[in-house]
């Protein structure tokens, strides 16, 4: 097998089993405010290895998640395509900077995310545009700050596969 | 040397600084396609059938989230002494006994009911157009909140509209099908509207959600409308899509504001799907 399609589907492989991690059911609140580990996987290999994931990965892996979430088609590709080009337009920026950066960096993309969710393009209330209220802001912060903190551990645990599996 | 990869890319991962950056019409394109993927879903419900689909594709994957909490079980089991086993087989047939005595006096009860003719009106359901259906997955976004419950086609059949039934009462009803699965908008979500009707003060409404562990409301509620706070709401089987006489909600406000032409009427939702795992699912609606 050619070492660039054997890199891709690597890549590819570590991003379905983060998928099976954001499939995993929890019976409490805490299904609102866990990490979407897809993102932050997708994120990592954006920052990692700019040149073997791109828009279509974003558009695939965006278009998988708005099937188990059952959210309108097109809403998770779209953020994971802007995602993927702040990405790839800073990662120079991004890998050199120290870990709570990198985590506050997260935290923003997260945080805006969640926000975006709420965006009320079925026009449901007729009063405003936006879903959201306070405690949806409150869901959103505790979101992005549960996402900066589980960002390290994504870091090492996909460094370390990156090290073990893909050969440049 | 692939196409495309700078002779230092070659050298080591970490030197990655001759890789060029993405190109900005890529993404413009790509965004102008997800803008036609939500314009087609928003106008023309596109994404109904694509989705019903994509639910089984990922059917593997949501199975594999299983695997952890599955095989934990499994070990406990496994690791359970004989003796444990014992314990716990008589605590179950005691349970299994009270549950025999509740049974039949839940039974007596539905007699007294359907003496009654009470508001339950359970006489009136096909009790063999029930299915018991499991949760699969619940969306993590609260506001927009779907449910995904694994189907059998082949024991009752489910039909887009049927209603859902938690042990609280209602929960939502049927909005796709795929071969194994189904997607359930429940009455949390902005965009579903129950029609019910009010326990003691018999006023008919439409209750909407807005989102998970959140308050919903009453819509166009007249001034003159006699709601008392405490009030339980049930489906007042208008439309024909729910079944008059299960609860709903709760009013736990009114608010009557000099400049609004309505009541302003905050309801609670009495069913939460968070805490359930078992639904049920109504596909004996007749005028359907």
């Amino acid at each position: 097998m050619n070492l660039t399609t054997k890199n891709r589907l690597f890549i590819y492989f570590v991003l379905f089993i983060a998928l099976t991690i954001d499939a995993f059911n929890f019976s409490s609140g805490f299904q609102f405010i866990k990490p979407s580990a897809v993102l932050l996987v997708l994120v990592y290999w954006n920052m990692a290895l700019p040149d073997k994931v791109g828009i279509t990965t974003a558009l695939f892996f965006g278009m998988l998640v708005d099937f188990l979430e059952g959210s309108l088609l097109g809403i998770h590709p779209m953020l994971f395509v802007f995602i993927t080009y702040l990405c790839q337009r800073f990662f120079y920026q991004f890998r050199v900077i120290p870990f709570w950066q990198q985590s506050f960096f997260i935290f923003i993309i997260c945080f805006l995310s969640k926000l975006a969710l709420a965006l009320d393009f079925l026009n449901t209330n007729l009063e405003k545009s936006n879903m959201s209220d306070s405690s949806y802001l409150l869901t959103a912060f505790i979101y992005g700050i549960i996402s900066a903190f589980a960002w390290p551990i994504v870091y090492f645990i996909c460094r370390n596969f990156r090290r073990r599996f893909i050969k440049i | 040397m692939l196409r495309k990869e700078h002779k230092v890319s070659n050298i080591s991962s970490e030197a990655i600084f001759a890789i060029p950056t993405m190109k900005p019409i890529k993404v413009l394109v790509s965004l102008v396609f997800c803008t036609l993927l939500l314009l087609s879903d928003i106008y023309y419900q596109s994404s109904d059938y694509l989705r019903s689909y994509g639910k089984d594709i990922i059917i593997p994957i949501v199975y594999l989230s299983e695997v952890p909490s599955r095989s934990i079980k499994t070990a406990q089991k496994i690791l359970s002494s004989r003796k444990n086993m014992n314990s716990e087989m008589k605590s179950l047939k005691e349970k299994n006994l009270k549950l025999q005595i509740i049974n039949q006096q839940i039974a007596e009860l539905i007699i007294e009911n359907k003496k009654l003719e009470s508001l339950w009106d359970i006489a009136n359901l096909d009790l063999s157009g029930y299915q018991v259906v499991k949760k699969r997955f619940l969306s993590s976004n609260d506001l927009v909140p779907t449910l995904t419950a694994d189907i059998n086609q082949s024991e009752v059949i489910v039909k887009i509209d049927d209603a859902v039934f938690g042990s609280a009462g209602l929960i939502g009803k049927v909005l796709l099908i795929s071969t194994l699965k189904a997607e359930i908008m429940l009455i949390q979500d902005p965009k579903s509207l129950v029609p019910v009707i009010s326990s003691s003060s018999r006023v008919h409404s439409i209750a909407q959600g807005s989102g998970i562990g959140r308050l919903g409301k009453l819509n166009n509620v007249k001034k003159t409308s006699k709601y008392s706070l405490g009030e339980i709401l049930y489906t007042s089987g208008l439309g024909d899509i729910f079944p008059a006489g299960f609860p709903v909600a709760r009013i736990v406000k009114i608010t009557d504001r000099p400049d609004n032409n309505y009541l302003d009427i905050s309801i609670e939702f009495i069913s939460n799907p968070l805490n359930e795992d078992l639904f049920l699912i109504y596909t004996g609606s007749k005028n359907r």
